[in-house]
This record gives structure tokens, sequence and C-alpha cells, in this order.
């Protein structure tokens, strides 16, 4: 039974099929090196920090609340994490329609697509828990059984978490099975799910704070297990993985550590047993989809085929498409409003410390710094534009479909071009909300938005262009279902990757040359504007040679 | 009118999956393009409708040349793939009015030919519902009304009988004999030989990449006297290749 849902797990994270045209393998080790290479930035400044905050902490006794607050916060971006890949991997996939039929028990499809979702994790944890984990080990001196503990707590950290996040979803979606309109409803569904996810994160931001809090860290000074418990009261499992970190010399480490991994294993029957009850109900009919079969009513019929110019219709049909798809739902649009939000909490809970949010609304209104915050408004947009996938995938999501682009008269140009419009216009509505809340929160003057939002279109136009390149490039279009073309793509990590060099770079030139607001804007403008022409002309000429040289 | 002047297409640089093809199909004949699994048919349909390059060789439609002039090469054209699941997201409606709004189908024509084309097919009830809720059948029927919304002067049609029922494969052919009485031209491959026995002015065998066989049915029986039906031909012409 075991083997069975390992060979399972192993077929279903196969099932990526990382290939693209054919008889073109690429070799795995490669694809390794690109995320390492993607991450290890990332990795490097964690490291450092570690070692810089293990300084400080050391002079007041206090460096063991490091493990403490690593494993807690890597418990809750590995639940947050978890809404997504629980929904993409348990719901909008639609291979449990091929798994249903095959003699598998219930619990071992469901195991093996927990078991699949937990080593997704398991690269989260590479990048955020293993440098800080790593450092505090060489820096504290800690012996053999420090890291025979943290290898297992790595292991096992994610299962709570994730378990928690299954959990949340899972009910949510058993109700899909009652509903009549199946795809709504589960729209609906994710979107309380993220919001219930959200709602995690302002009350953890709490908690960090007031951990964080210097005066209330000084009173509780002696006593480093309180410390060690404020931090980790959120994901109480954390608090015995941290202790049996910080104490792995002693007996009571080993005593944290077994019972870290029986609350663990407390939470694995309990996700087994529910899921069961709750899993396949919800799952089923996946793939079917609302239908009335009646006739359409004369006004319906001519509203529907009322005629439009041929780019515009092209352009809906993108759009309708990934509005109408969960899983690009999910990963094109919904994410979009990701990082506003990620971005706009702290700043929403946390004006109790430091400065106000009007003080610092008239900071960006009168200080000469201005350049610099539009610098910042800038290189966010062209992120959030790379981070929405529109244009990274929008060759890929046409998988086995692709052909169809190919016999029909529309030039591969005019196609790509409109494709590039609907990253735009998505990428558009996510800096807007930002934009628009941010406005409105600092008070900002009316020439600052307006520079703020003409410089944001150009940076989401610049990074839906190169995301179309990449996906240009390689696409990735031997899937078997829709989620595998949006996750699991390395275009997009290409292209966000490029965006976060191109922003910083921006960001960081605006910084030492210090230029004013509207010096910053024309920069923009004139360089931008200059990129988007040559990225233009590069998509419209080569471009239509590579799209050309597809071959589904 | 479509005209295949000396095409090979090899995939991989490995399999040789049509070889040195030449083929004219008239104005005013149903052309059927025979062949066993493998044989090459739809690597040939698929480099006439541009959707894969040609290694070599020219293909017009029309006159228009696929490779040199894509665009107006397309619009002579209306293609029925062999896989129906096609934009399963859109309504069956939908889709007609994008392929309507694709080829500059006029506001009145679309709806008239929408309308009277659902009641033929029997998809009246089904046109407002997302084609993923379609069965095979629906489906297909769905990407046969898509082509002839646009009302193409040549058709391109792989396998499109496999799957219908015997109503709208009726009705299908019988579209195909007005559509080629007014002097346009169908060109679609099938399996079934009854098929091409009955409603082809000429057929095409191919196997292995190669033009067996090319004319009309009677010049085939005369070809093989000793055999009486066509599917002893049929056998014969592509078992001894190999
Ligand atoms: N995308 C591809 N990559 C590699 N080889 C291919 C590809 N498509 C087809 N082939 C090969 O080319 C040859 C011709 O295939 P094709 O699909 O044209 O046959 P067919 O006549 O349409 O067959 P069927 O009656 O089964 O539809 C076969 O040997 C097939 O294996
Ligand atoms: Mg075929």
């Amino acid at each position: 039974m075991k083997i069975n849902t390992i060979l399972l797990a192993k077929v279903l994270l196969k099932g990526g099929g990382n290939k693209s045209g054919k008889g073109k393998n690429r070799p795995r080790w490669l694809l390794w090196i690109i995320l390492a290479v993607a991450f290890l930035p990332l990795v490097a400044q964690l490291a450092v920090f570690t070692s810089v905050s293990y300084e400080v902490l050391k002079g007041m006794a206090l460096q063991s609340i490091i493990p403490a607050i690593a494993l807690a916060l890597t418990s809750f971006v590995v639940f947050f994490f978890g809404i997504f890949y629980v929904l993409n991997t348990f719901y909008f996939t639609t291979d449990i329609e091929s798994l249903l039929p095959l003699p598998f028990k219930p619990f071992e499809i469901i195991g093996a697509k927990f078991i699949v979702v937990t080593i997704y994790e398991y690269l989260t944890e590479l990048v955020v828990l293993l440098p800080v984990l790593i450092v505090y080990g060489v820096m504290s001196g800690s012996g053999v059984l420090y890291y025979i503990y943290f290898l297992v707590i790595f292991l096992t950290l994610p299962v709570i978490p994730l378990v928690i996040s299954s959990l949340i979803i899972m009910p949510l979606m058993r109700f899909t099975g009652l509903v009549k309109n199946k795809d709504r409803f589960k729209y609906i569904a994710s979107i309380i799910a993220l919001g219930i996810g959200v709602g995690f994160q302002v009350v953890i931001r709490k908690f960090v704070n007031s951990a964080a809090d210097t005066s209330k860290l000084e009173n509780t000074l002696t006593d480093l297990n309180r410390n060690v418990k404020t931090v980790t009261d959120f994901f109480p499992s954390a608090k015995f993985a941290a202790l049996s970190l910080i104490k792995s010399a002693e007996l009571s480490g080993f005593a944290n550590i077994f019972l870290f991994i029986c609350i663990t294993a407390i939470f694995v029957f309990v996700f087994l047993f529910l899921s069961q009850l709750l899993y396949f109900k919800g799952v089923m009919g996946v793939s079917e989809s609302g239908s009335r079969r009646r006739k359409l009513s004369r006004s319906e019929f001519e509203k529907i085929t009322a005629s439009r110019s041929v780019l515009l219709t092209y352009f809906l049909k993108e759009i309708k498409i990934i509005i109408r798809t969960p899983a690009y739902f999910i990963n094109c649009l919904l994410s979009n409003f990701i990082w506003p939000v990620i971005i706009l909490i702290p700043n929403i809970t946390s004006n109790r410390k430091g400065m106000s949010i009007s003080q610092f609304g008239e900071l960006i209104n009168q200080n000469a710094n201005q350049g610099f915050i539009l610098a910042i408004g800038f290189g966010f947009s062209l992120f959030l534009a790379s981070s929405n996938c529109v244009t990274s995938t929008a060759i890929s999501r046409e998988g086995q479909n692709l052909y169809i682009n190919k016999y029909i008269p529309l030039g591969f140009d005019k196609q790509i071009l409109m494709k590039v419009m609907t990253g735009v216009v998505i990428g558009i509505l996510g800096v807007g909300v930002l934009f628009t809340v941010i406005s409105i929160m600092f008070k900002l003057s009316l020439t600052f938005v307006l520079v703020l939002i003409v410089s944001g279109i150009i940076g989401i136009i610049f990074s839906s262009f190169t995301g179309i390149i990449f996906d240009l490039l390689n696409p990735k279009l031997n899937w078997d279902n829709e989620q595998k073309a949006v996750k699991q793509n390395l275009n997009v990590i290409f292209n966000m990757l490029v965006s976060l060099i191109v922003a910083g770079v921006f960001i960081v030139l605006i910084f030492f040359t210090g230029l004013s607001l509207i010096q910053t804007f024309v920069t923009i403008v004139i360089a931008f504007g200059l990129f988007i022409s040559i990225l233009y002309f590069l998509v419209s000429r080569i471009g239509v040679k590579l799209f050309k040289r597809i071959e589904g | 009118m479509i005209e295949l002047r000396n095409v090979n297409k090899t995939y991989n640089g490995k399999v040789k999956a049509v070889d040195n093809l030449n083929l004219k199909i008239e104005k005013g004949e149903i052309f059927g393009f025979l062949g066993p699994n493998g044989a090459g048919k739809t690597t040939t349909i698929k480099m006439i409708t541009g959707i894969i390059n040609t290694d070599s060789g020219s293909i017009t439609i029309n006159d228009v040349d696929i490779e040199k002039n894509p665009i107006e090469a397309k619009r002579q054209f209306g293609f029925v793939p062999d896989d129906p699941n096609i934009f399963l997201r859109l309504k069956g409606i939908e889709y007609l009015n994008f392929m309507a709004d694709i080829y500059n189908v006029s506001s009145a024509d679309r709806k008239e030919r929408i309308d009277s084309l659902s009641k033929r097919f029997e998809m009246e009830n089904a046109i407002g519902d997302p084609i993923q809720s379609y069965s095979h059948g629906m489906r297909q029927k769905i990407v046969i009304m898509g082509v002839l919304v646009h009302n193409p002067n040549v058709w391109i049609l792989d396998e499109p009988l496999t799957g219908l029922d015997p109503k709208s494969s009726f009705l299908l052919k019988e579209m195909m004999r007005e559509h080629t009485q007014s002097g346009k031209t169908v060109f679609f491959s099938t399996h079934v030989l009854e098929v091409a026995e009955k409603i082809c002015d000429r057929v095409a065998v191919i196997n292995n990449g190669r033009i067996l066989f090319c004319g009309t049915l009677e010049e085939m029986k005369n070809h093989f006297k000793g055999e009486s039906s066509l599917e002893k031909m049929f056998l014969e012409m592509t078992g001894n290749e190999d």
C-alpha cells in the first residue's frame, strides 16, 4: 500500500513533463542549476542577515530566538503557498479522473498528492529555512545532534502547515459538489481561502511585531522559553522544533523533537481521516462545467453574435480563457493581487510603530527623494507584471491546441501582440489597485500619481514583452492539464528574474544619481521607451519566426 | 483547388512522414485521402494548412502559396482538425462568433448561418453552453459549424466522419456534395472505404509517405482487375509495401 502511494507520487511529480518540442530533452541538472542561480541571491542575503542578527542578539543573550522565528515564519510561508499548491494539486488538475478508475485506495491518492505538495514545499524551505539554520548552527557551534534534528525538522515541518491549509480548502471545496455553477464556486472558494490566508498574515504580523518590540524583549530577557513561546504561539508545533534545536545538546532537545514528531504524526492521521470524508466528494466533477441545454433567447443570440474587429475578438478570447480556466484564473489573475495585499497589510496594521501613514505620505510629497520613490513604484510594476505570468506562459497555455493559431488567417505578429496586450491589461489591473489604495492612503499629490501611473504602465509593457520572448523561445506545450502550463513553467521564473534584475539595477541607479521626480520620469520614458521599441521590433520580426518554428 | 509539388517532410530528421508528394485537387471535386494509420495523411494536411512547415516543395491553395502568402492562402480554406477538443472554455456560439470575426463574416450573414447550421446539426439547445460540456460528436459538429460559418472556398477535413452519428454524417456528406456542385473543393482524409466509394470523385492512397494511387474509383477497379471489393484492393496496395 505504501509502495503504491510513493509510486503514484512519483508519477504525479513527473507528470510535469518539462519537454517542449519533440526530441529536445533538456538535462534535468540544467534546470536545477538555473533554479539555484535564480534563488542564490536571496539565500545569500538571508545567510548574511542571520549572521549579523546573531551577533547583535548574542549581545542580549537572545540569539536562540533565531531558530524560533525562522521556524515560525517558514511554517507560515509554507502555509500560505500551501493554499495555492493544495488548490492546484488537489482540485484544479484533472488527473483525478484518470486516477479514479485505477485500483488505488482513496487514501493512497490523497497521500500521493500530499507528498507531491510537501516536496514542492521543500523547495520553499531550501530557500528560506536552510540558510538561516545552517548559519545559526555554525555560529552557535552546535554538535552533530543539531544537524540531525534539523534534517528531521526540515523533512517534517511542512506537514502541519499544509494540513492546516488543506483543512481550510477541503471543507470549502466540499460544497462544489452541491452548487450548480461549479466553476464559479471554485473561484469564490479560492478567494475565500486566500482571504483566510491573508487574515493569518495579519495576525502573525502582529505577533512578530510585538515580539520584535525591544522593550518587551528586555522585560523577558531572562526567560528564554517565554520569548520563544511568543513567536511560536501561532504554530505551536514550531515551538517544539525550535526548542529541540536550541537545546540539541541536552536531553530536553530529544524530548522536544519527539514531541514534534508525535504532533506531526497526529496531524497526518487527522488529515488522512478527514480528507477521505471531504476530498472525493469535493473533487468529483472537477471537469464538469455548467450547462443548461436550452435554446438561447433572441436577444441573447443577438448579443453574442455581434461582430467585432479581428484584434479585439482575439484579445477577448485570451481574456475569456484566462478567466474561465481555474488554474489560469488563480495563477494569472488572482496572483496579481497577492503582492499588493502583502505589501499593503504591514502598512495598514503596523501604523502604531514608527511613523504613521500620513507622515509617510507627507514624506513622499515633500521629500526631495521623490525620484527614488517613483523608481520603486516603477520597479514594482515591472515585477508584478512578470509575476502574473500572463505573457510568460501565453504560448505554453495554448498547449496541444497551438496549431489553431497556425491555420487561422491572422498574422502571427498580431496574435503575439494581442497576447502581450492581455498581459498589459491584467498587469494594469493589479498595479492599478495598489496604486489607487496607496495614493488615497498617503494622500499623494496629483502630479506624483500621474507620473507614477504612466511609469507603471511602461514597466508593465516592458516585462510583458520580455515574458512573451521567453515563452516564444521555449514554450511548454506538452501538458495534460492546465495547471502544468502555468505552474512548473521555467519561463515564469526567467521572466521574474529578469524583471527583478532590471528593476533592481534601475532603483540602485536612481538612488545613487539622486535624480528628481521629473528627471527620473524622463529617464524612464526615454530609456524604457527605447527598450520597448527594441523589444517590439524583436517580437514582430524574430518572434514571428520563432512562432512559426514551434511545431506542437 | 489544392496543388502540392514535390513536398517532403521529415520529423526529427528521422521519420520520413511525407516523401516527394505530388497531388492536385481540382475545383468542383470531392477528393478522398486514404491510407493506413501513420501513412502521412495528417502530416500532409498540416502542411497544406500551414500548421507545420514543409522541408521542401511548394503548396498552393487556389493558386495562393501557403509559404509566400500565408494569410491570403489561409483565407481560402476552412479546416476541421482530427481532434475536436478545441476552445473548450468557450461557449459553442462564442466559438462560432470568434471564427466569424476572424474571417470577417458580416453581421447579417453570420447570424443567419449560425441560426440555420445549429438547426441542421441539431445544436440549438447546446450552442449556449461551454464546449467542455459537449460529447465527442457534438464537439466535432461545432468545429464543422465553425468552418461552415465562414463559408470558405476549399474545405479541408481530417477524418471528419469518425464519431458523428448516422444523421450528422449523412448531413455532412450531403453538404460536401452541395459545396462541390457550386465549383468549390472538398479534401478529406478517411479510413472508411465505403464513404470514399460513395461520395469521392477521386481518391489518393498514401502509405509510408508516398502516393500509391491517385485517380477515380473506376480507374482503381480497372487497375486491379482481379479484386472485387475496395477493401481487398486497399489491403493489397498497402500490404505489399514493406
Ligand atoms: N509530431 C510528430 N513528431 C514525430 N513524428 C510524427 C509526428 N506526427 C506524426 N509523426 C509520424 O509521421 C508519420 C505520419 O503520421 P500521420 O499523423 O501523418 O499519419 P496519418 O496518416 O494521419 O495516420 P492516422 O490514420 O493514424 O491518423 C507517422 O510515422 C508518425 O509516427
Ligand atoms: Mg491522422
